[in-house]
């Protein structure tokens, strides 16, 4: 019986237009062969999303997967992924959220949930003991997420309940759109929230009681119990997240020049001290926050005190949105930033993608490519406070300039045209983190490189450039740098770990084993990462992306950095074609980042291959 | 008599404690079958509440219960349900004054803490070590 430890053994399987309800057991291979959250859904993505689909076509798949540690006590592993077809990039598109939702998803009996069709009318899903229900949302259509979380809540009398849900902006469509759960846990980036609304499914609530097995629960504990305290709470690598959460990366960001300001004019923000960890500390924290399960607590509950921002409050801002809500649209208001924060997580904006864009636009305005006729008779300019803090309403509900904006960089650029493409910053159309490569080269290969547009989340080379011992500028070593963190992480979000736990593979092995009691070395965890990677890259292939959309924006080639330690700095063309070489030939890819034949045989991967069987469509898994 | 103490200030919700209670009662893992339930409310007043058995002298769960099943831990001075006895009316849940009983969340039996026999499970694990045990 492989799957009666760790996991909950069944898929639920949510047919929107034909308003059907199945439930099938997880597959025991597939689980074996790619864990759980990532892995194991984007194995089920490729056997069931249809090549080239639209996004926003009701056959899209959108899933939400947990993993084989989820819903125990292991430390730090509260969270869950969003699965689906990005309509942001038109690639792979895996989203992580913490909270309490996932699971509590586990405990309602689930592993994993997969959606696929259109409702009718707006609905939302109601997921309890081993079963589920599709019911009339028209009552929260149009409402944003904190009414949407607290009417359900109410509806079924019991405070335990969670819900992820879209606020306007994914039911508008915004290709920025995200999915929320507990007011400030979002699957982020990559638009899921809009592949939400294209279903008319405006939430998603559960609540569970059924347990989580494990083979041995005294050992278990007893692991648990050394890994929190040896591995979570004394690695020095967590420190930081223990003691800040990550708006301590505000300072050393603005100190190497990597800190994005103004639209990524420069690296170097004069305000940075009114938006640092020690700003918020003394100023805005309330309370430290922990996800499910977390001994780290890295949030920042956050209130504003200021008589403009007086009890507006926020779970952040994390570094991201201070970066990119904050020194990039050029607000050194930190209380600024928790309105607008607040107001894209209410509303259902990615902040990362929502900086991006106003700080784009911002450009455009002081550039006079954009007027006020354009800006709904905003005085855009960078730091302009009062024009900053209306736009996540105007992009939630495409009014005006929100319009124009809510579908990211890449998508308003073409719509203004005029070469405004030199003012964008993404990859496959999902916008810029807040590390600019300019002056930490390996972070240019990350973005081109991630399975779903530029997102630090898949390699972090800035932790041993920027922020390390390494050379910020060489293209040397860092293709090396990124395939490691990518076959790392790629195990890393299948156990559905948090990142701000450094857990290396010895103890994702004892993890995985000690739930599943399946056995597991270092070696068998590399090889399902590997596997992973792969995977997912063969998906976007599949969808037509290779070399050709692997890309360095033109800003980092053409436009200097202005100030700071990285003044006058670009990314060389020719460095960035080195890194991306190197980066194939290290996965044993060809010269045009396709998997080779040989090296999916090698991975059990072989019947995917490109040129190998076409996959045949089933609606069911084996 | 050890008896269970908080700082709720030091609370961050992570809920480790009931999932350890939930392992160390029930052998299984699900954070509603606990005997401490942590509660939160946010945005406002954006705070989280604590909640568990204080082992009170007046103990209406047990003058509540028909069936026989609180049983007295003479040692600790404390009131532990018998699984085996309880069926799960939640009369003692009702007549709790300090919410500190709770049904299963299949509601086979009614959940109140028991001291884990006086190493209570819930305190090695809080990470932000806001659990403590009284003299």
């Amino acid at each position: 019986m492989a799957l009666q430890y760790g996991y909950m053994g069944k898929v639920l399987r949510v047919d929107l237009t034909k308003e059907r309800i199945s439930i099938e057991p997880t597959s025991e291979q597939w689980a074996k062969e790619f864990i759980g959250g990532k892995g194991l859904g984007a194995r089920y993505f490729y056997e069931e999303q249809r090549p080239k689909l639209d996004p926003f076509d009701p056959e899209t798949v959108l899933a939400f997967w947990t993993g084989p540690v989820t819903g125990t006590n292991a430390p730090v592993f509260g969270r869950h992924v969003v699965i689906t077809k990005s309509p942001a990039t038109g690639t792979f598109l895996d989203s992580y959220s913490g909270g309490f939702w996932g699971t509590e998803f586990k405990f309602a009996g689930f592993d994993g949930l997969i959606v696929t069709g259109k409702a009718k009318q707006p609905s939302y899903l109601w997921v309890h003991d081993g079963r589920a229900e599709i019911r009339d949302a028209s009552h929260l259509w149009g409402k944003p997420i904190d009414v949407v979380e607290e009417t359900v809540r109410k509806d079924e009398g019991d405070p335990r309940v969670r819900t992820s849900a879209i606020g306007p902006a994914g039911e508008n469509l915004s290709r920025i759109a995200l999915i929320t759960n507990e007011l400030y846990r979002h699957a982020g980036r990559g638009g899921a929230g809009a592949v939400m609304g294209s279903k008319n499914l405006k939430a998603i609530s559960v609540r569970g009681n059924k347990s989580v097995q494990v083979p041995d629960i005294d050992k278990f504990l007893a692991l648990m119990l050394e890994i929190q305290k040896k591995d979570v709470l004394d690695n020095p690598d967590n420190a930081a997240m223990i003691t800040d959460g990550t708006p301590i990366l505000v300072d050393p960001s603005n100190d190497t020049g990597i800190l994005p300001t103004r639209n990524f004019q420069s690296g170097t923000f004069e305000g940075a001290k009114r938006i640092n960890t020690e700003f918020l500390k003394q100023n805005v924290l309330v309370r430290r926050m922990a996800c499910f399960g977390c001994a780290i607590a890295c949030s920042s509950f956050t209130r504003g005190k200021s008589e403009r921002f007086k009890g507006v409050s926020v779970e952040g801002p994390e570094y991201e949105t201070l970066a990119m809500c904050g020194s990039n649209c050029g607000i050194d208001d930190i209380e600024a930033v928790i309105q607008f924060n607040r107001d894209c997580d209410f509303l259902g904006l990615d902040t990362i993608s929502a900086g991006n864009v106003v700080a784009f636009a911002m450009e455009l305005y002081e550039k006079g490519i954009l007027t006020k006729k354009e800006t709904n008779g905003l005085d855009l300019r960078f730091g302009n406070i009062d024009a900053y803090v209306e736009m996540p309403a105007l992009i939630a509900h495409r009014k005006g300039i929100g319009d124009l904006l809510a579908d990211g960089t890449k998508r308003a650029a073409e719509k203004v045209g005029k070469g405004t493409d030199l003012y964008t910053c993404e990859v496959k159309g999902l916008e810029y983190p807040a590390y600019d490569p300019r002056g930490s080269v390996g972070m240019a290969l990350a973005y081109a490189t991630s399975d779903r547009g530029a997102c630090h989340l898949r390699a972090w080379p800035v932790a041993q450039e920027a922020y390390g011992n390494l050379d910020p500028f060489t293209p040397e070593g860092k293709a090396a740098i990124c395939v490691e963190d990518q076959r790392r992480t790629s195990v890393k979000w299948s156990l559905v770990a948090c990142d701000f736990y450094a857990i290396l593979y010895p103890n994702m092995a004892a993890l995985y084993s000690a739930s599943t009691g399946v056995p597991a070395d270092v070696e068998h965890m590399q090889r399902i990462g590997e596997r992973i990677w792969n995977l997912t890259r063969l998906i976007n292939v599949r969808e037509g992306f290779s070399r050709k959309q692997d890309t360095l924006p033109r800003r980092m080639i053409e436009v200097p950095l202005k100030g700071g330690k990285t003044d006058g700095r670009t990314v060389k063309p020719d460095d960035f074609q080195k890194m991306l070489s190197d980066y194939y030939s290290l996965w044993g890819w060809d010269a045009n980042g396709i998997p080779t034949k040989k090296r999916l045989e090698a991975l059990g991967l072989g019947a995917l291959a490109p040129n190998g069987h076409p996959p045949k469509r089933r609606k069911k898994a084996g | 008599m050890p008896r269970l103490r908080k700082k709720t200030e030091l609370c961050v919700g992570c809920d480790l404690c009931s999932m350890a209670c939930s392992a160390h009662h029930s052998r299984s893992f699900n954070a509603s079958d606990a005997c401490i339930l942590i509660d939160e409310a946010f945005p406002s007043p954006g705070a989280y509440k604590i909640r568990y058995c204080t082992q009170c002298v007046t103990h209406e769960c047990v003058t509540a219960c028909s069936f026989d099943a609180f049983k007295l831990n003479e040692e600790l001075n404390v009131w532990v349900i018998d699984r085996a006895l309880c069926v799960g009316c939640g009369a003692c849940v009702t007549a709790c004054p300090h919410d500190g009983a709770y049904m299963e969340p299949n509601g086979r039996y009614a959940l109140k803490c028991d001291l884990c026999g006086g190493h209570p499970v819930c305190i090695d694990v809080c990470p932000k070590e806001v659990l403590s045990l009284t003299k």
